[in-house]
This record gives structure tokens, sequence and C-alpha cells, in this order.
């Protein structure tokens, strides 16, 4: 949330975070290389490396996708949430180093360009069995480094987000592309089931995690408040939202955050312009909005951040009227103050 | 709402509320839990390893006939050889990296010294030599030694690269292994047909055209995966070739051997 970008910004929590995944990866990959020797003493170190460094990169893409719909579905896994480039860059280094270590090991030192040599070395496109699998990996590590080069916030500003947010949304392509990779590459090679059932629960975790997170959304949408005569629509009474937090409505299919402090009610879009985080799952932090996945905070009365800061998300008319709230559907441009609206009396609060 | 919903993490701020906190060192805890039950999954389940070797960077010196028959090879005499066992050993030549070896075809069927890392299956053999150490030996050309022929065979099997399958990559043979193949023969490394005796035991036949010929490109679209090859089977030594035109490999779809 900052105008000037500094390369990599880090910060106490950040520190942490990063000690504790390098730690974690440096024990999978010691684990996979000096175990793995000492299990298979035939295995040469280079098919070791291949193995550990490809499944560390595809593991960590498993939990890089599921921390999304989990922080939706559970909050205790929103610190996770907070620093997932970090966890994206990482994953894509690790794919890196499983994608040049395979290019050296198996078309290195040839008669052909190495690179050319992924797509020309098997040319086997027209059978299911025999496909060649290792261009599907290049695609994939493609669009990892597309993605990975432009995580900093500097490109999501300068992409504008709805273009950075399209952009990695191929995530998924890259998470098709990989299972292809593996499912057309070593599990035909190799004869356990166990790998097929590790990636068929890989995958099963991946998807429905990410249906019951758009079941839990679609709760929302569907939930479509009545419209009296002026256009205000009809919320919630006022005690059903927590102090200093939100409830979040649909209103003519846009998301919109009502939030609840100061004996006033503000409402703003739920889409948070760092990265679309859910701003109605966030809260009152030192009088501003704050979003729940990386902290950009917004004056509730106005959607604007804070100066210095330029972020400002669309603000809609809110009105109470015998304990309950009404918003009006119109959104005002990002950044219109639009007066809150005062709850007379007291509320009953709601334990939270 | 429960109660640990009103602890809320801002990620900049120095420390995370305590009972989120919590939460997030059963988390990270679980999640490391789950890293190492997948490497030990992975480990464990991973097919078996040949028992081949390449022995990379160690050289040795090695004395022998070298022919071309038709790929280049050096047939190393064997101290004390017995009746019924060959009284020569083949060591087939390579150069480095993905590479076959091409000698002076004034070498042929001459006495010849050189230097290079053996490779090996079994008692099948190879040598990577190093550049420049091929010397003569001195000596009058020896008689060619003929193969004996065997007759037609129907042959199953894999195609691979024997500089990989003997024991420069391990698995090298398969899916996985397939590129690497095809960029090993494309660039001179013989091929040869992994075949399994009645007993499962593996080994390799090599493959050359119906004229005898050296193949190499001819074959790129059949390595690694079943193949049934009809030809003529001959045996030299401990080495068995099978003289067939690609044209007639039979590509088995569906169950690999
Ligand atoms: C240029 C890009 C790539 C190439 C050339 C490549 C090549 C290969 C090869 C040759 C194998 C088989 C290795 C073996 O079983 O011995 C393999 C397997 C695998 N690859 Fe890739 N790959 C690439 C990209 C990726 C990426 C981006 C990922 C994931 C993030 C990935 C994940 C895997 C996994 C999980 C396996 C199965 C486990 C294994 O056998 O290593 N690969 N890849
Ligand atoms: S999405 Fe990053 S702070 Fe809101």
């Amino acid at each position: 949330m900052s105008l000037h970008y500094v390369a990599v910004g880090w910060n106490r929590q950040k520190k942490i975070y990063d000690s504790i995944l390098a730690g974690s990866l440096t024990l999978y990959l010691a684990l996979f290389a000096l175990l793995g020797s000492l299990v298979h003493p035939n295995a040469t170190i280079e098919t070791l490396l291949i193995r550990g460094f490809g499944t560390a990169a595809f593991l960590l893409l498993h939990v890089i996708l599921c921390i999304g719909p989990l922080a939706r579905l559970d909050r205790r896994f929103l610190p996770l949430l907070y620093n997932r480039r970090h966890l994206g860059v990482t994953m894509f280094l690790l794919a890196l180093t499983h994608g040049v270590f395979s290019i050296v090991q198996f078309h290195a030192q040839g008669d052909e360009n190495p690179l050319a040599s992924i797509f020309l070395a098997n040319r086997r496109y027209a059978s299911l069995a025999d496909f060649p699998f290792q261009p599907l990996g290049f695609f994939a590590l493609l669009i990892l480094f597309l993605m990975a080069s432009t995580s900093h916030d500097f490109w999501l500003r300068n992409l504008t987000a709805p273009v950075w947010k399209r952009l990695h949304m191929m995530v998924y392509a890259a998470y098709g592309l990989l299972v292809a990779h593996v499912t057309l590459g070593a599990l035909q090679s190799e004869r356990s089931p166990v790998l097929a059932v590790l990636l068929g629960i890989g995958m099963a975790c991946v998807l429905s995690l990410h249906l019951a997170a758009a079941a839990k959304e679609r709760r929302v949408d569907e939930r479509q408040p009545a419209t009296g005569g002026d256009g205000f629509v009809e919320v919630c009474a006022v005690e059903k939202i927590p102090l200093n937090r939100a409830v979040t409505v649909s209103l003519g299919g846009e998301r919109v955050a009502v939030f609840r402090y100061d004996g006033k009610v503000s409402a703003l879009s739920n889409v948070c312009q760092h990265q679309n985080g859910p701003l109605g799952e966030g809260r009152i932090v030192d009088g501003c909005v704050t979003c729940p996945w990386h902290g950009y905070q917004y004056l509730p009365d106005c959607g604007a951040a804070p100066p210095p800061f330029t972020e400002k998300v669309p603000t809609f008319r809110t009105r109470v009227v015998d304990g309950k709230v009404y918003v009006h559907p119109k959104p005002f441009p990002a950044g219109t103050r639009c007066e809150p609206a005062r709850i007379d009396g007291n509320v009953q609060e709601v334990a939270v | 709402m429960s109660g640990r919903d009103a602890e809320f993490y801002v990620g900049y701020l120095p420390k995370a509320p305590g009972r989120l906190g919590a939460s997030l060192r059963r988390i990270v805890l679980g999640l490391n839990l789950l890293a190492a039950a997948v490497a030990l999954t992975l480990i464990f389940a991973q097919a078996p390893f040949a028992d081949s070797r390449f022995e990379f960077l160690q050289y040795r010196d090695y004395e022998g006939v070298l022919v071309r028959d038709p790929y280049p090879s050096l047939l190393v005499k064997r101290p004390g050889a017995m009746d019924g066992v060959p009284s020569f050993a083949r060591y087939l030549l390579v150069a480095e990296g993905k590479r076959g070896f091409v000698p002076g075809a004034e070498l042929e069927a001459r006495l010849v010294r050189l230097r290079g890392s053996l490779i090996h299956r079994e008692d099948q053999r190879m040598v990577e030599v190093l550049p420049q150490s091929l010397t003569p030996a001195g000596g009058e050309p020896l008689p060619k030694l003929e193969w004996t022929g065997l007759g037609e065979a129907a042959l199953y099997g894999e195609i691979v690269d024997t500089k990989c399958y003997l024991g420069v990559m391990n698995p090298g043979e398969g899916k996985v292994h397939r590129e690497c193949a095809a960029r090993c023969i494309s660039g001179g490394v013989p091929p040869g047909l992994r075949v399994r005796d009645t007993e499962g035991n593996s080994f390799v036949v090599l493959l050359a055209g119906a004229d005898g010929r050296p193949l190499n490109r001819e074959v790129l679209d059949f390595v690694a995966e079943p193949v049934r090859i009809d030809g003529k089977l001959s045996r030299l030594g401990d080495t068995l070739i099978l003289r067939a035109e690609p044209s007639t490999f039979y590509r088995l779809a569906g169950s690999r051997p």
C-alpha cells in the first residue's frame, strides 16, 4: 500500500513467514534426496533432484491454490494468504530448477537445440499414452514465470487490477497443464498406484475447496433483499452487523460491504482495489476499513485510502430506520464521500 | 460467530493476536507434516532402480580390437578363456554427451588403446571414450570376427538408447526417458531392443538395418514404447543383434511389457 516501490518489502511477519517456508522446503528436499538415496542406492542424484524439486513445486502449488478458498471458509487461514506472493515466487523457483535440470539432463549435449528438443524429441502428438509430456511442463513454467515476474505491486498498478487479475487466473491453466504433465509423464512410467492416488487426493482438495467457497459466496448473492419504493434496499437489522465489522450483501449483482462503527453505518464496494480481497470480511482498524488479505485501508465514509495512499472504492448511500439498515444499490464513483447513516438509540451488541 | 473470529490479522503489524498465533502454529505444523508425509510416500512408491553404473569422471585404460559391426566397439580378450565362454568381451564405444563415437576407418580391426569411463549393467558394457585417447597399439589388422546367424526371430520389447539404459541414467527407459532416448539415438548412440528372457531378466539386443547398416534417426518414432520387431537374429560372443527394417517395426498399443 505504498507509493514507493521497494524490490521486496519485508516486515516482521513476512520474515517469519519466509524463514518457515525456507525451512520446510529445505527439510522436504533434504528428506527426498538423502533418504531417497538410502532407500534407492542405485538411483542417480540427478534423478532424485529432478523429482524432488518437481514434486516440491507441485505440492506447494496445491497449497497455494487451496489457501484462497480455505481463507474464505475459515478465517484462521487468512495469515497464510497475506504473503502468498512469496509462496508463488518460491514455487516458480522450485519449478524452474526442476525444468532446467530436466532440460540439461534430457536434452543438452545432443544434436539439437535443447529447447527445440523439448518439442521435437517425441513427436507422438497424435497418441494419448505416448503424448509428449514435457512441452506441457514447459508451458506451465512459462505461465508461472509470467505470474512470478509480475507479482510485485508495481505490476499490479501498471497493468491495472483487472488485467493483472486475469493474468493471475492463468494459474488454473498452469495447474491443468501440470496435472497432464504428471499424468502423461511420471504416471506412465511408474508402476505403483500410490502416485495416482496421491495426485487424485490433491486434485480433489483443490476442486472441493473451490466449490465450497463458491457455494458460500453464492449464498450471499442469492440473498436478494427487497427494494423499497425510493430505491433503498433493506439489508438487515442494525444489531446483525457486529461492531466494527460488516455484513456483505449482493445488490444489483454487485457485492457491497455494510460496516457499523462509532454509532454509524457506511457501505462500500466489497472489492479491495489491491487484489480484489473481500472488504466485507475485513474490519475497522484505527477508524479505517481494513482488508483481510493484505491490510489495505479505506475510510468508511468515502471509500478512499487515507493519504498518502490513493486507492479508492465505490461508496453507497445508507439509511437506518426503525433499527433496520437500508442501502441504495446505485454506487457512487470510487472515493465519493457519502454521509454515514446515524444509529439512534442503543444497539443490542451481539457477542463476538 | 465464534470467539476466534474476533481476532483479526493484519500482516504488517508486528505480532499476530495470541489465539490466532496459536492456531497459525498448528496450521504450519500440519503443513510440514503433510510435506514430510508426501516426501516419504513418494520415496517409497518410486519404482525400484536398476543396478546399472556409470563411472562418471573415473577413467580406465582399455586395449582391444576396434570393430564397427556396425556399431563401434572394442573387443577385449578375456584372460584364461574357457570352453563355452566367449574369449573376448564387447565394450560398445560412445562419445561424451548424447553422441556416438566415430573412430577413423584406418583403425578398423586393429589392436588399439583408449581411455574412458565404464558404463555397465549386468554383464553388458560400454565405454565413454575420452576424446583423443584412441591410439593404435601396433600390429597388423586381425581377421574379422563374423556374426553367427540364429535365424528369424520376432522380439517384443522397448527400443532404448544403449548409453542411458546401460547406466548413464537411471531410469534409462520408459515414458519419462523417451525424449532423452530419442536425442541420444539421433546423436549416434547405438539403439538396442530391451527384451526380457523367460526368467524375467532384461538385456539389450542391438538393432541394425536388414542390410546390417547402423540405425539411428530411422527408429526415433518407435523409442520408449512397446514394439514387436521381426528380423534376423545373430550372435557374436555374448552380444546379440537383430537385423530388421524400421519400416516393418510394429507398435504394440496398450500394455507396456
Ligand atoms: C521446461 C519445463 C519442464 C520440463 C522439461 C519437465 C520435465 C520433467 C520430466 C523429464 C519429468 C520426469 C522425471 C522423472 O520421473 O524422472 C517430470 C516430472 C514431473 N514434473 Fe516436470 N518438467 C517441466 C516443468 C514442470 C513444472 C513447471 C512443474 C511444477 C510446478 C513440474 C512438475 C513435475 C512433477 C510433479 C513431476 C512428477 C514427479 C517426477 O517424476 O519428477 N514440471 N518433469
Ligand atoms: S486484496 Fe490485498 S489488501 Fe485487499
